[in-house]
């Protein structure tokens, strides 16, 4: 029809109308006022000559291209002369461009999103693009001073710095390279401790075994390296925490070493076992959370396992700044062995088992308690009432606890149990059934015996006394811990005995079963169970 | 009763229509009052010879030609016709006669003897000159010309709109045209109208739009319900076809009176295709058009580059680490090590993928013919308009019959019936920030893409789903979303006239209308962020389904009384009585999570999740008036109308109201007068003065827009626990009554020159008494409201209108005409004498004393430079903690100087209310060729730009403008952007004055040329070519997609640009073929 026709017209008539046609209320706003707004880093960084050596390992790096690209960064360039004396040979060992290594050097003095010095309080620490870490300061970067700060462009913050921002090593990567003959043992031990693991969920899957539906991973993917020790205590190689590190020479990390294998005699006697324990006994206390300079080192740190750590400053025989801490090498750090050898405490509302497995009348009777002491202190407590125990009453009912990691020593044992008489109806001697061991007052004992070998007979453990200690009363409103004493051999097993003086003694690390027994009669509430905790304390000389 | 009704109405129609063929056959026999008349005839003729005589000679106004054939008379006494020196000689009766002129292709006009003998040379000009003999419609059926008028009328007429695009409506046509009435249009969308406000407002609550009549009989424009499509609206304008309009008359002051308490924002009468000639005519006319936009309409936004530079400014102040951010998939740039690569980084325009021109076409038929005893007019459109997003096409029908039939010498048949069906595509608009393809455009990522991409860059057929920042995907709304809406309308009636004497006659008109809107929606799964339930339902797929219907009866019966009396004085006496019976009722259902999305009908929802909802409702109302008015001496007008109104919606105790029979009645009395001073014989020497008349009107209207049930008590149904009940569901108030409007009118009328120059000015008060509000009262009721009249509103305002033709040769014509209004509305009377309402993040202050819909906001004052300058302020948070402010936050003006920014330092920010509207036309004519231009414009009025507000608020991953290139980064950086802040803990998105904007505008609004083929051919009398542009130049300051939007007819929410559719340009070419 006429429609073709028209479109010709149209479009005559079009051109002339589009061409007078326009907005013009919009030119005032979308303009960019501030010109430097409309350029990006790359360019800003070229258009200074004194960062054209800067300029040229960004080329050469390929950060030119992301210094271009449309996300936000903060750069510290370092000006020409700042190249001086820097080692700027970026050469693999084959020939050719170590492009690693020029990353971590360039990555260094560049992080994502803008950070201007004017909203930097005190001091920041920022992660750049090699993944490392600089602290920044409102007029510094790491030890070079800015020159020239906040140069807003379009994509980011230019910053100019009067030093090379060198990559550091951090802690891991320097105990790695240390090279000194009598730093051996230290950085010996804590390479043993490098693992690997494989982590199903990025491994890659081949197949799905049909049998068990479990996945079939396609060999070497999925493998995860961690190093056991760092996973204990606290990872150096990460960049995301500061620690302060103290690596021990060979001489301090014997004698400290050795001042503890004793109590990590084995039950086999393996002496690797016991060098190893020993070492991990030590290490685990020498790192430290937060970097803290050589200035501001007190003369007791606290580890990052909670221990003191004992420094003196005088033993600092180097140190070294590493990217995410400070490490001393020390040739000496006398650590006092009761912070060592730990006390045992052992929570009497924490039983593992009680005499009868069954719930016979058992389980109506035994209460976790919760109630506030004399100072009135939160304590728990184990309470078991000895009323109508299966229907009739046990004599010598007891809780029994697995206690593990026994040191190879001799131990105190303490206990707190607190008798509030009225609460637990113990009768007194004037009662219907009189109390032979006075008004309101219990009866307790506690016994030691091997985990291995306890049976079970007819719902009732039975239970395998190596150590007992005499039968202690305990009497109404007694807060205070109290010793017991008296330990005597009472089984035919050498390694948990009772010493001379009657304390507990442990040969070879081992787990013990520990018994909280009751007096031996069936009247209600008269074997009443009360404790607090115990705890055991090792005798050092 | 209401089925007893329409059967009755029903049966009078057929028997009416069966009576008229027995009853025109008998008309040919002869009159008995012949002989009467002849000698009744020779008496006059003798009182002639002997009367005063007048002479003069007619003239071609642009040659100066003597015209000869020109009819000269004096009504009911004596007529002549020009001889060919264009001379003649007639009788007056008296020195106050007014001689009619009138000839084929001329105006018509009238001159007054003033006491003269000899007149001056009558210069005629052309029929279609917008001349001030130009008759008025008047609500009687009866025909006044302008300068006979004692009231505040204008009138319109639109020579058939053969020039108009196929987009413009009856109601968007009135642009411009006429003084104080102010059209704003909606939107661009095809159909969807425009918001008419006559002298400005009258009311909060209830309707500020002026009455429609259509060839007698009221044309409901009230929109009853709501769309379920977001941000439409449901234009009964649009149900009438541009074509068939001839004429408007728009009744601005007290006249509209006569409408009783409809009639408080002024009346538009309009008339479709009247006095159809006896000759048969047949006009076919086909139009192409074209709808564009250029691509500085659209705004300007950030491309990906910018806008990620913008996101991680933005992350950088949230709660991420730079780690968490570097880790990004849309900042992570490492195509090897991120799958996600290709589907975030791209650079795609959304906005302009939103945009499509469209192609309109529309074919037009129409024949018109009859004899002496009936005449037709039988019109016939098609139209098919898309808009300019390609997501409104329009797709319309319409019919109309329009009959004259004289049955007998007394009995006249007049019939007109409509019937339109439009079928429209649309999409959600406005407040929908999840739907409305057009904000989903501008919010939308710039990093995404439209489609689904794989880990190598190779993009699938399929649409992308919901990206990372939980935004749309905009041609998911566009391709998949189905939204229709389906609506027709009849609309007709017959108007039975007979005359009972000579003066007296008595008429019924008896219509219906039938109204149907029936709209679907389905919104899409795949690529449609989800909605939650308010009881935690995720809404994935949306689909609704809606039928709204209207039914009215309406008859309006009244004696007239015509006489005039020794050629001195007239009299016309109207006394009747209309009556109108309306039902109303929607159904709604929506559905949610159809399992798929191929199921987009509404029973696919998933069936706990479905919500039904409705409405019905009806009223009656009756209005008896009694309109008289008196001319004398032909420069001595009267007129004086009161109404006495009944509605079902009253009250049943007003006070103060007349009571008849129990019945509360509104009694409405108005009166005007007009002096012509220049038919006074002492302005008989004064040749210049064409015109000069005062006028001045005084009387109630009132308004009936009150919700039809307000005034009883009715009780709505409730679940509670899975249980159903029925609850009050309001405080019925007995005494609630109509608003009275009380309007003022003093004006001037005056013509020069021959009308080539002519002026109207008016200046006017609307004072609104027994104002509708939501007065509020004490919680125990259970409400928080009662609906009482207890407001008052007062519109003062001045129009102007001044037209003239500049230069009027026979080759060459070219007609100015400029018209401006202004009013300044107040609120006299609010219950609190204050409130302040919320919309669309704005507060908006009602008050006292203070225009309506005023914003209420903080003003800034740039932004702070430096941390420095900000120290010690803070601005306190919707929790009611003061944040500090930095840096690059806004500078708010602290008013009570306490340093905190809060609400006691909230000022009024903007008014929506223009300082002045109207606009300017022009006609050039030279030989066949017709130049027409139409400027409209708007000054002072104040926009809140919503829109512009989501892509600069600087706190959310929205992309935003290219505005925020600006944003503060760096201390010392002056600028009057605020920084990027995650979140806008310090409040610099606030609703300021920042986002309040100079709304004013100068448009080319309408741009034609016509060119009459010269062509002569036995069966085609002529060709006509049309182009016509809408639109073409917007002159603004504003800088969102276009000045003009009207989201919302309510008062209080004027001037808020919800992003819709934009106004675009359309060209479109037009062939007209007459038969």
């Amino acid at each position: 029809m006429n429609h073709y026709r028209n479109k010709y017209f149209l479009m005559v008539l079009l051109t002339a109308l589009i061409m007078s046609a326009c907005k013009k209320q919009w030119d005032q706003r979308d303009k960019v006022t501030n010109q430097k707004f409309d350029v990006n880093l790359m360019q800003q960084i070229k258009a200074n000559p004194n960062l054209s050596t800067f300029a040229r390992f960004l080329a050469k790096g390929g950060y030119d291209k992301i210094l271009s690209s449309s996300k936000n960064f903060t750069v510290w360039a370092p000006t020409n002369d700042s190249f001086q004396g820097v080692d700027t040979n970026f050469v693999a060992a084959g020939g050719g461009l170590d492009t690693a290594k020029l990353h971590r050097f360039l990555g260094n003095h560049i992080v994502n999103q803008t950070y201007l010095t004017t909203n930097i309080e005190a001091s920041a620490r920022i992660r750049t693009l090699n993944g490392k870490f600089i602290t920044i300061t409102s007029s510094t970067a790491e030890d070079a001073h800015i020159t020239a700060a906040d140069d807003y462009v379009g994509n980011g913050v230019l910053n100019v710095i009067d030093k090379v921002l060198v990559p550091k090593m951090n802690i891991d990567e320097y105990i790695t390279s240390l090279s000194g003959s009598d730093l051996t043992l230290q950085k010996q031990y804590i390479r043993s401790q490098d693992s690997t693991y494989t982590d199903t969920a990025s491994a890659t899957v081949q197949s799905i075994d049909p049998v068990t539906g479990n996945p079939i991973l396609v060999p070497g993917t999925g493998i995860v390296k961690l190093n056991k020790y760092y996973n204990k205590v606290g990872n150096l190689a990460s960049e995301d925490s500061t620690y302060t590190y103290f690596i021990l020479n060979d001489a301090a990390y014997t004698a400290e070493t050795n001042k503890v294998k004793p109590f990590f005699t084995t039950v086999s006697g393996s002496a690797d076992t016991t060098a190893q324990l020993a070492a991990y006994n030590v290490l685990k206390d020498v790192m430290v959370k937060g970097k803290i300079s050589q200035a501001n080192l007190a003369a007791t740190l606290t580890s990052v396992m909670g221990k003191p750590v004992p420094v003196n400053s005088g033993a600092v025989v180097s140190s070294y700044e590493a990217s995410n801490g400070m490490v001393y090498v020390v040739n000496s750090m006398n650590f006092d062995l009761h912070n060592k050898i730990d006390t045992i405490t052992i929570q009497g509302e924490q039983p593992s088992f009680y005499m009868r497995t069954d719930q016979a009348g058992t389980s109506e009777h035994t209460l976790f308690r919760t109630y506030l002491d004399n100072n009135g202190v939160k304590y728990h407590d184990l309470y078991i009432s000895g009323q109508n125990i299966s229907g009739t009453g046990i004599a010598k009912y007891f809780a029994g606890y697995k206690i593990s990691n026994l040191n190879t020593c001799k131990y105190q044992v303490v206990i707190r149990a607190y008798n509030d008489t009225l609460v637990t109806h113990i009768p007194a001697t004037t009662s219907k059934v009189p109390n032979p061991f006075g008004d309101g007052v219990i009866q307790e004992n506690v016994a030691f015996g091997p985990t291995v070998g306890v049976t079970v007979n007819a719902g009732s453990v039975v239970p395998i006394y190596n150590v007992t200690f005499d039968p202690f009363n305990v009497e109404p409103f007694v807060y205070e811990e109290r010793e017991i004493v008296n330990a005597k051999s009472t089984g035919t097993i050498t390694t948990i005995n009772a010493s001379s003086d009657g304390k507990l003694n442990v040969i070879g690390l081992r787990s013990v079963n520990m018994y909280v027994i009751g007096a031996n009669l069936k009247d209600t509430n008269l074997n009443n169970i009360l404790v607090d905790y115990i705890k055991l304390i090792p005798i050092i000389n | 009763m209401q089925n007893f009704t329409k059967s009755i109405s029903l049966l009078l129609f057929l028997c009416l229509f069966s009576g008229v063929k027995l009853m025109a056959q008998k008309t040919d026999s002869v009159s008995v009052q012949l002989a009467d008349s002849i000698a009744r005839y020779k008496t006059d003729s003798v009182n002639m010879a002997n009367g005063a005589k007048i002479s003069g000679v007619v003239k071609d106004a642009a040659t100066g030609k003597p015209l000869a054939g020109i009819s000269i008379g004096v009504l009911d006494y004596s007529s002549k016709i020009t001889d060919e020196n264009g001379q003649f000689t007639i009788n007056v009766p008296n020195s106050d006669a007014v001689l009619l002129v009138s000839g084929q292709n001329y105006q018509q006009k009238e001159v007054p003897v003033k006491g003269r003998t000899s007149l001056p040379d009558i210069l005629l000009l052309e029929s279609d000159y917008n001349s001030i003999y130009d008759n008025a419609r008047m609500p009687f059926g009866y025909n006044v010309p302008v300068n006979r008028q004692a009231n505040a009328v204008s009138t319109v007429n639109t020579l058939g709109t053969w020039q108009t695009t196929s987009l413009e409506t009856p109601d968007s046509y009135l642009q411009g045209k006429v003084a104080g009435l102010n059209v704003v249009r909606r939107s661009g969308t095809p159909n969807i109208g425009a918001n008419l406000f006559l002298r400005g407002f009258n009311s909060l609550y209830a309707t500020n739009a002026p009455l429609l009549v259509v060839d007698g009989m009221i044309y409901d424009t009230f929109h009853f319900g709501k769309s379920i499509i977001g941000g439409h609206i449901s234009n009964p304008y649009g149900e009438l076809d541009m074509h068939d309009v001839d004429n408007y008359t728009i009744l601005k002051d007290a006249s509209a009176g006569v409408y009783g308490t409809k009639g408080a924002n002024g009346v538009i009468l309009l008339s479709t295709n009247n006095h159809p000639d006896v000759a048969t005519k047949i006009d076919v006319g086909i139009f192409s058009g074209y709808n564009y936009i250029t691509s500085s309409t659209l705004l300007p936004l950030m491309q990906s580059n910018n806008y990620r530079n913008y996101l991680s400014d933005l992350l950088h102040t949230s709660s991420m680490t730079p780690d968490q951010i570097a880790a990004l998939p849309y900042m992570n740039d490492d195509i090897a090590n991120n799958s996600s690569y290709y589907i975030y980084h791209n650079n795609t325009d959304w906005q302009k993928q939103t945009f499509k021109n469209g192609y309109n076409q529309n074919y037009n038929l129409r024949v018109s013919g009859g004899d002496d005893i009936a005449r037709y007019v039988l019109a016939v459109d098609y139209g098919s308009n898309k808009g300019i997003t390609d997501l409104t096409d329009l797709t319309k029908y319409s019919t109309r019959f329009n009959g004259n039939l004289n049955v007998s010498k007394h009995f006249t048949i007049n019939t007109s019936l409509s019937f339109a069906y439009n079928d429209q595509n649309l999409k959600d608009q406005g407040l929908s920030p999840k739907t409305n393809p057009i904000f989903l455009g501008l919010v939308k990522s710039p990093l995404l893409r439209a489609h689904d991409v794989n880990a190598d860059g190779i993009e699938s057929p399929n649409l992308a789903e919901t990206d990372i920042f939980g935004v749309s995907n905009p041609q998911a709304i566009t391709l998949h979303s189905q939204e229709e809406s389906q609506n027709y309308r009849f609309f007709g009636n017959f108007n039975f006239k007979y005359d009972i004497s000579k003066y007296l006659s008595a008429q019924t008109l008896i219509g219906v209308t039938s109204d149907k809107v029936r709209e679907n929606t389905f919104i899409p799964r795949v690529g449609v962020a989800e909605d939650t339930t308010a009881n935690g339902n995720i809404l994935d797929s949306r689909l609704g389904s809606q039928v709204q219907r209207l039914f009215n009866i309406y008859s309006d019966t009244y004696l007239s009384y015509n006489r005039s009396f020794n050629n001195t004085s007239t009299l016309g006496v109207y006394l009747g009585a209309r009556y109108m019976h309306s039902d109303v009722s929607d159904n709604m259902l929506l559905g949610y999570n159809s399992s798929i999305d191929q199921l987009v009908s509404v029973d696919n929802g998933a069936a706990a999740l479905r919500v039904s909802g409705g409405d019905v409702g009806s009223n009656n109302w009756l209005n008896t008036y009694l309109n008289a008015n008196y001319q004398l001496y032909n420069k001595y007008i009267f007129g004086i109308n009161v109404a006495a109104d009944a509605s079902s919606r009253f009250g049943t105790n007003v006070p103060g109201a007349l009571k008849v029979g129990g019945v509360n009645y509104a009694v409405l009395p108005s009166a005007s007068a007009a002096w012509v001073i220049s038919s006074e014989n002492f302005m008989s020497d004064v040749n210049f003065v064409e015109l000069l008349k005062l006028r001045a009107s005084y009387g109630l209207t009132g308004n009936d827009d009150l919700g039809n049930y307000t005034a009883h008590q009715y009780y709505v149904s409730q679940s509670l626990l899975g249980l159903e009940g029925l609850v009050r569901g309001n405080l019925g108030n007995a005494e609630l009554q109509w608003e009275t409007g009380k309007k003022l009118d003093i004006g001037l009328d005056a013509s020069f020159l021959n009308e080539r120059l002519n002026v109207t000015a008016d200046i006017y008060r609307n004072t609104t008494d027994h104002m509708l509000t939501q007065t509020p009262i004490n919680s125990v009721s259970g409400f928080t409201y009662a609906i009482t009249n207890d407001g008052g509103m007062q519109t003062n305002g001045a129009e102007l209108s001044v037209s003239g033709r500049v230069v009027n040769t026979s080759k060459f014509k070219w007609d100015l005409g400029v018209n401006i209004a202004a009013y300044r509305n107040k609120i006299t009377k609010l219950p609190g004498n204050r409130m302040v309402n919320s919309y669309a993040g704005a507060n908006i202050l009602t008050q006292v004393g203070l225009p309506s819909g005023m914003f209420y906001g903080y003003k800034t004052n740039g932004v702070y430079a430096t941390n420095a300058q900000a120290a010690g302020m803070s601005v306190q948070n919707s929790a009611g903690t003061p944040v500090a402010q930095q840096g690059g936050d806004v500078r708010f003006v602290d008013v009570n100087n306490d340093h905190v920014i809060n609400s006691s330092d909230l000022q009024v920010i903007g008014n929506p209310n223009p300082d002045f509207t109207g606009g300017i036309s022009t006609q050039l004519t030279y030989k066949r060729i017709t130049l027409n231009a139409l400027f409209t414009f708007s000054k002072g009025n104040d926009v809140y730009n919503y829109t512009r507000r989501q892509i600069e608020s600087g706190n959310n991953t929205n992309n935003q403008s290219l505005a925020l290139l600006n944003r503060w980064r760096v201390d010392g950086q002056v600028t009057d952007v605020p920084r990027a802040s995650y979140g806008d803990p310090s409040g610099n998105a606030s609703f300021s004055d920042r986002w309040i904007e100079d709304g004013s505008y100068i448009r080319l609004r309408t741009l034609s040329l016509s060119y009459d083929v010269p062509f002569s051919y036995k069966f085609i009398k002529y060709i006509k070519v049309y182009a016509t542009s809408n639109n073409l130049f917007t002159f603004t300051r504003y800088l969102g997609y276009d000045p003009e939007f009207a989201p919302n007819e309510n008062v209080l929410l004027q001037g808020i640009d919800t992003t819709l559719e934009p106004q675009f340009k359309t060209v479109q070419l037009g062939l007209r073929i007459g038969i």
